[in-house]
Formats: structure tokens, C-alpha cells, sequence
């Protein structure tokens, strides 16, 4: 089962609205939307069922609209070296 | 325009202690008071906590308003994680060369002291070396891109003197290299080894770093506000921040290690003009039965005070005549690189100087 966490080399702050985030030598990226919470959820290693299950609850929102919210957002993260994928 | 000013005033004050005191009911916020705030100096470090007030709902912004403050906070924090990027390097490059750091000011009270780090802002990066390193440490960084703002007077002079040297990276980003946490007497009688006989870690891209020990942080933080010259609302709440956790009966350890009490008194005053119950109870006890040093009231830099003045300080604290000579032979006979790159003659450097004038770009 694939599963994924915040890189620990990553230099990052949050606002409810906004994420910002770096591994050097990358430059800051900036990600408005849910990208805030996602990362709160990617402090521990996390499947994307999982991490779909837990914001959807937190959104009060279909789950299947989610799931598609967060692979896009973990495609995202992952060729900036903000995500350690695991199996 | 005065009512305006006063709104701003009271803005100001409110948000430099957010989180620290009982808020009240939502306050809503019109575009000239937004104007204001976030066209106030980056030092005063108002746009992360206006952007914290309004992402806790403490303050109501109209829909333009809104996404203005969220673009500019995120513009502050980009910068911010930039910054540490860097610090990081720093670090990293310091240790392979055998030079101890200490991580000081923005990175460390945004990380160990403030009640979410996306609330401090800071401009530069700031690290301690030991006083007998800093010249290797400005060498060792050298590798980095990062070279001197401005020449020292003399390096001979910058090594045994200074407060610090700015370094610029290739980037533009800042890193001021300290050797002594403040400039003039009161910094030359802190022993400086003692900043690193302990320390709190601090954990940045998943590497432990060392910033100063808490007391420390807090002493740092009162001498940046009696003596650094400049000081805002980001400074008060660094210091109501670091209050919450340092008792004033833990300082009296480190008054042996030269500290003076009568800087943290000076600090501590001036934080307390703070809102209501913004500082600690114990502390507004302290200050009002802490004896004050007049001889340490008198060395206490008047507001504008400049590198001048400090010196001048420091000439009349510096004991006999050679160590006089030591210090004010460089001050008065910079090497050229130095003139250089303030942009005067020798003959502009020595007018000035007898005339009293401040030389252009005179700093630390």
C-alpha cells in the first residue's frame, strides 16, 4: 500500500488559506485551496484512501471529489521533493 | 486623518499582541487602515499578523481587501522559507568548517517563541559565532556566494570589535554574521562563550540546528530593543513572547556573564506600554521593585543614536589609553576597500569625522 508524508527536509508555513513550502535547492512554491490541510494530514505517513476518508470528513464533502482534489495536489508536491512516497 | 491614525494606532497595538490577549469581538478593517498596514515597514512584521488576524476571523476584511493581505502574506513567508533555505546552508557550511553557530532573532523566535511560525516575518538571517571566529566564518562562507556588504574598516578591527558583519548572498538575501549579540559597552560586557555553554535545538529541513537557550533568546531580545536602534511592534512582541516562558528570578544567573539588568528593565518598560495584561503579572512586579544601575542608565543609546555614538561609548569604556588607540585607530584610519565602498575619500572620510557629521551608510 502505497503511502505518503511530508518530506522531512522540507522548509515550510502554513495559513489556513496557503502553503508554502521548499526542499533546497528548490525555490518556495505556493499553494492556495485545501493544500494547507492536505499537509497538516501528511505529518504521518498516510495512503490517499486514508487521507481522503479524513478530509472529506473535515470538508463535510464527497469523497470522490476529494480524491480528486488530492492526487492532483500530491502530483503536484511530489517533483518539488515536498512528499516521501512509501510502500 | 487623525481619527484614521488613531484607528491605526489602536491596530497596531491590538495586533502586536494577537493570541496573547483576550481579542474581544470581531473588528472589521477598511481599505485606508489595510494601506497603511501593509505599506508599514517589513521590520515592524505587521502583514504576517494582520494575515493571522484575518485567517482567525479576529479581523473582517472586504473581499478585495482579503486576497490583498493573503497575496502580501504569502509574499512575507515565501521570503521566510527562503531564508531558512539559506540559514540552513549556513549552517551546514559553518560546521564543516569547524565554526559553532547559534541561530538568532527571526528564524529561532518564529520557530521556538511565536504561536505559529507563519506569524513572524523576518527580512535576513541571523547566526552567532564565536568572537574569536568570525572572520574565518565570513571565509568559510565565501564558498556560498555570500561576500560583505561593506568592507569592515579593517578586518583586523572587524574580528576583535564589531557587533557584526552583513553578508550579501548572490541572491540579494541577507546574513548578518554576529560575534557579540549588541554593539558599544553593554554588548563588549556580555561574555560571549557563555552564549554557547547551552542552547535550544531548533529543527529546520529535518536538520537540527542550535539556537540560543531560552533566557538567552529573551536577553538577546531585550538588548535588541534598548539598544538596537530600531524597534516596532514586532520587537514588543518578541519580547511579551519570550516573557510568557523566562521568570524574571532566572535572570539573576546571568548577571555574572555580564548582563545587565538595567537594559532588560529599559525593554521591559517599554514593552509594558503594550495593551492591558500583555505582559505578565510577575514581570510588571519586577519592574516596579527592580532596582536600576544610574551608571548603566547613563550608557543607554538616546533614541537615533547611531554607530557613532556607540562607538564613542564604547572608546570611553575601553580601559587605558592602548586599548583606546586598539579600538579608534581603524574607526579613524579605514583601509581603503572600506572607504571604498561607502563611497568617500579619505579627506571626506577624516572631514567628516572632524566635523561630527554621520558618514553615508553608517551602520553597526
Amino acid at each position: 500500500m502505497t503511502t505518503y508524508q511530508r518530506s522531512p527536509r522540507a522548509i515550510w508555513r502554513a495559513t489556513r488559506q496557503l502553503l508554502v513550502a521548499a526542499v533546497p535547492p528548490h525555490p518556495p512554491t505556493r499553494i492556495g485551496g485545501s493544500a494547507a490541510l492536505v499537509w497538516a494530514h501528511l505529518a504521518e505517513p498516510v495512503t490517499v484512501d486514508a487521507l481522503v476518508a479524513r478530509l472529506a470528513d473535515d470538508a463535510a464533502a464527497a469523497p470522490e471529489v476529494v480524491r480528486a482534489d488530492v492526487l492532483a495536489l500530491l502530483a503536484q508536491l511530489e517533483p518539488l521533493g515536498l512528499l516521501e512516497v512509501g510502500e | 486623518m487623525s481619527n484614521q491614525l488613531d484607528d491605526l494606532d489602536e491596530v497596531v497595538g491590538r495586533l502586536s499582541t494577537l493570541g496573547l490577549v483576550e481579542w474581544g469581538a470581531p473588528r472589521e478593517l477598511g481599505s485606508a487602515l489595510v494601506d497603511h498596514l501593509l505599506s508599514t515597514a517589513a521590520h515592524e512584521g505587521l502583514v504576517c499578523l494582520l494575515g493571522a488576524a484575518a485567517d482567525t476571523g479576529h479581523i473582517e476584511l472586504g473581499p478585495d481587501d482579503a486576497l490583498r493581505v493573503r497575496t502580501a502574506w504569502g509574499e512575507v513567508l515565501a521570503r521566510a522559507v527562503q531564508l531558512d533555505c539559506l540559514l540552513l546552508e549556513v549552517c551546514e557550511c559553518l560546521a564543516a568548517a569547524g565554526v559553532a553557530a547559534r541561530v538568532l532573532k527571526g528564524a529561532a523566535v518564529a520557530m521556538l517563541d511565536e504561536l505559529d511560525p507563519a506569524w513572524r516575518s523576518y527580512n535576513d538571517v541571523d547566526v552567532l559565532v564565536p568572537s574569536d571566529q568570525l572572520l574565518a566564518a565570513v571565509d568559510a562562507l565565501a564558498v556560498l556566494g555570500l561576500r560583505p556588504i561593506t568592507f569592515p574598516v579593517s578586518r583586523r578591527w572587524a574580528g576583535r570589535f564589531a557587533k557584526s558583519l552583513t553578508l550579501q548572498h548572490t541572491s540579494g538575501a541577507q546574513v548578518d554574521l554576529h560575534r557579540m549579540l549588541a554593539a558599544g559597552p553593554f554588548g563588549t560586557r556580555v561574555r560571549a562563550a557563555s552564549l554557547f555553554d547551552d542552547g535550544h535545538p531548533l529543527v529546520v529541513g529535518g536538520v537540527e540546528l542550535t539556537a540560543l537557550s531560552d533566557p538567552h533568546r529573551f536577553l538577546h531580545a531585550c538588548y535588541h530593543a534598548a539598544l538596537g536602534g530600531v524597534r516596532g511592534p514586532r520587537h514588543r512582541r518578541d519580547l511579551l513572547l519570550l516573557a510568557a516562558t523566562v521568570p524574571p528570578a532566572s535572570l539573576a544567573a546571568h548577571v555574572a556573564d555580564g548582563w545587565s539588568l538595567t537594559v532588560v528593565h529599559a525593554a521591559m518598560s517599554w514593552a509594558g506600554e503594550s495593551p492591558a495584561g500583555a505582559l505578565p503579572g510577575e514581570w510588571s512586579q519586577w519592574l516596579a521593585t527592580q532596582p536600576i544601575d544610574p551608571a548603566d542608565t547613563a550608557l543607554l543609546p538616546a533614541p537615533g543614536d547611531t554607530f557613532r555614538d556607540s562607538a564613542r561609548a564604547q572608546l570611553r569604556a575601553a580601559g587605558g589609553p592602548v586599548a583606546k588607540v586598539r579600538y579608534g585607530a581603524a574607526l579613524v584610519w579605514p583601509t581603503r576597500a572600506h572607504l571604498h565602498d561607502r563611497g568617500q575619500t579619505r579627506r571626506q572620510h577624516l572631514l567628516r569625522l572632524l566635523r561630527g557629521g554621520p558618514s553615508p551608510g553608517e551602520a553597526k
